[in-house]
């Protein structure tokens, strides 16, 4: 494209800069990629630019409702766990993960799709970036968590295990987000009941009690419940040092990466109407 | 090369705005999803070389932005195909649908992300954007505060820098100065220069006859003519315009 700079009617010195100019473009993948990245980052600065105390609230939020489910479950109804605090530390921050990634993604569309309909680009992106923004400070909370356990607890290579259900939970919020997504492109109440949604599945989701611990039929719920299962995990390899059975463990990867799917499948197929609908 | 054979557009306008699952399940029980359809484009065919610079005229609401962006991929066609073998860079309508409550800064990064650069090129470049925006000072003011001139001149800023063979121009000399108009002005030509395929939707006939190789006219979403910039804009001024 640098070859007709002589016969261009505008002078050399007027050119405008344009420094990547005929230079070759990145991948697909790469380009998609740098999309998400920078939705997210933007995204996750906006979301803490205007407070004094900034990122920290990501951490604090739900460590004070942490505290406040402490006080209430340690002196009003004991619940005999085993290593309750830190067992009640992870349960509280992961469903804070899988609810602010829900929850995000509504108020993601509502706010990309304005950018959806001046340029092209998939919208299963606005998705992965609004996922991308929570998870970044899931992630950062978690290795807190683990530190703390590791300094407080115990130390063991065990642990590692613990990175599936940390995966896991990636997938199934993201999976859950896309089903979401897809419902707010075609019924704007969803904002509504998904809350209500949120607060119920925050009791049938064993994040305080014990699911072989309570009668049924909350147990079964509890036990059958994809996030409950990914805490089961999670808190056996990292707490316990032990492993929940392999078919439960099996079944719950299979559940995971199916309702990734399904939600993936579904968000492609009515992903054009973002444009149209929102 | 872009092809269009035979593409229509259709949007369904409903009687009733069902837009909660509240309504839809009041509108199941007395089947009151009605609409009315409204081609925004109907049976358009059309070829674009490449290299060509085409003018699009057409009174307002006649479907030229619809095209556009049935073109850029942001709509599917309802019927008919859109062929397009090269990638595009659309530059539509005021302010390129910027996040209101981000600085100039993160918009330039996200925009720069849409049109194919890392964030280390983008910071090669983020300078040079606001400087012929001419708005170095406000690069950390929110979107929100700028007035719609700035924006434009923003986004076009911003446009320009894509490497794309094709670039869709919606009325983007409407605003801006004198100044600006002049920048703008130039960097077509370098465009046209550079051997760009170039759609350019305007109402300013002098424009048009600037640069335009070919032009189309569009009116009540068909496209009632293509053919040379001076005829065209006979038969537009003439018969379209007069009709109404």
């Amino acid at each position: 494209m640098e070859t007709t700079q002589q016969d261009t009617t505008v002078k050399e010195e007027e050119r405008v800069f344009r420094p990547m100019a005929g230079q070759a473009r990145s991948s697909k993948f790469r380009r998609y990629m740098n999309i998400v990245w920078e939705l997210s980052l933007v995204d996750f600065r906006k979301k803490y630019h205007n407070s004094t105390l900034g990122y920290f609230w990501s951490m604090l939020n739900p460590l004070f409702r942490f505290l406040v489910y402490y006080f209430v479950f340690s002196f009003l109804f004991v619940v005999k766990t085993d290593k309750f605090t830190l067992w009640l530390l992870i349960g509280v921050f992961w469903y804070n993960f899988f609810q602010d990634t829900t929850w995000s993604i509504i108020g993601a569309l509502d706010s990309k799709s304005r950018l959806a309909k001046k340029i092209y680009f998939p919208p299963y992106l606005i998705v992965i970036a609004s996922t991308l923004t929570a998870f970044l400070s899931h992630a950062i909370n978690s290795v807190m968590i683990f530190l703390t356990i590791l300094i407080f607890d115990h130390a063991s290579l065990y642990q590692l295990w613990v990175l599936v259900p940390f995966t896991l939970l990636l997938f199934l919020a993201l999976g859950i987000a896309l089903v979401v997504g897809t419902l707010y492109i075609h019924f704007r109440d969803i904002s509504e009941i998904w809350g209500v949604v949120l607060a119920l599945g925050f009791w049938l989701t064993p994040v305080m009690y014990d699911p072989t611990n309570v009668q049924e039929p909350l147990r079964t719920v509890a036990l059958l419940n994809p996030v409950g299962r990914i805490l089961t995990m999670a808190r056996s390899f990292v707490l316990f040092e032990n492993s929940p059975p392999w078919t439960f463990n099996v079944t719950t990867i299979a559940f995971c990466l199916g309702i990734f799917a399904v939600g993936l499948w579904l968000f492609r197929k009515y992903e054009h109407r973002v444009v149209e609908y929102l | 090369m872009i092809r269009l054979e035979s593409v229509s557009k259709i949007f369904q306008i409903p009687h009733v705005k069902t837009k909660t699952l509240f309504h839809k399940l009041l509108s199941f029980s007395n089947r009151g999803y009605t609409y009315e359809e409204l081609y925004a484009v109907r049976n358009v065919s059309l070829e674009v070389k490449p290299g060509e610079f085409l003018g699009i005229i057409g009174k307002n609401g006649s479907g030229k932005s619809t095209l556009l962006r049935l073109i850029a991929g942001i709509y599917q066609p309802s019927k008919g195909t859109v062929r397009v073998n090269e990638e595009i860079t659309p530059l539509l309508e005021l302010g390129l649908g910027f996040d209101d409550d981000f600085s100039c800064k993160d918009n330039i990064y996200v925009y720069g992300a849409l049109l194919g650069y890392s964030r280390k090129q983008m910071s090669a470049m983020v300078e040079e954007i606001l400087s012929f925006a001419e708005l170095e000072k406000f690069a950390d003011t929110k979107i929100e505060n700028l007035s719609s001139g700035m924006r434009m001149r923003l986004a076009f800023a911003i446009a320009i820098q894509s490497v794309t063979p094709v670039i869709l121009f919606d009325e983007v000399l409407a605003v801006g100065d004198l100044v600006f108009k002049k920048k703008c002005e130039d960097i077509i030509t370098q465009f046209k220069a550079e051997g760009k395929t170039i759609l350019f939707v305007s109402h300013t006939f002098d424009s048009i006859r600037q640069y335009c190789d070919r032009v189309a006219v569009m009116d009540k979403g068909s496209l009632v003519g293509i053919g040379s910039v001076e005829q065209m804009i006979e038969l537009y001024e003439q018969t379209i315009l007069t009709a109404a």
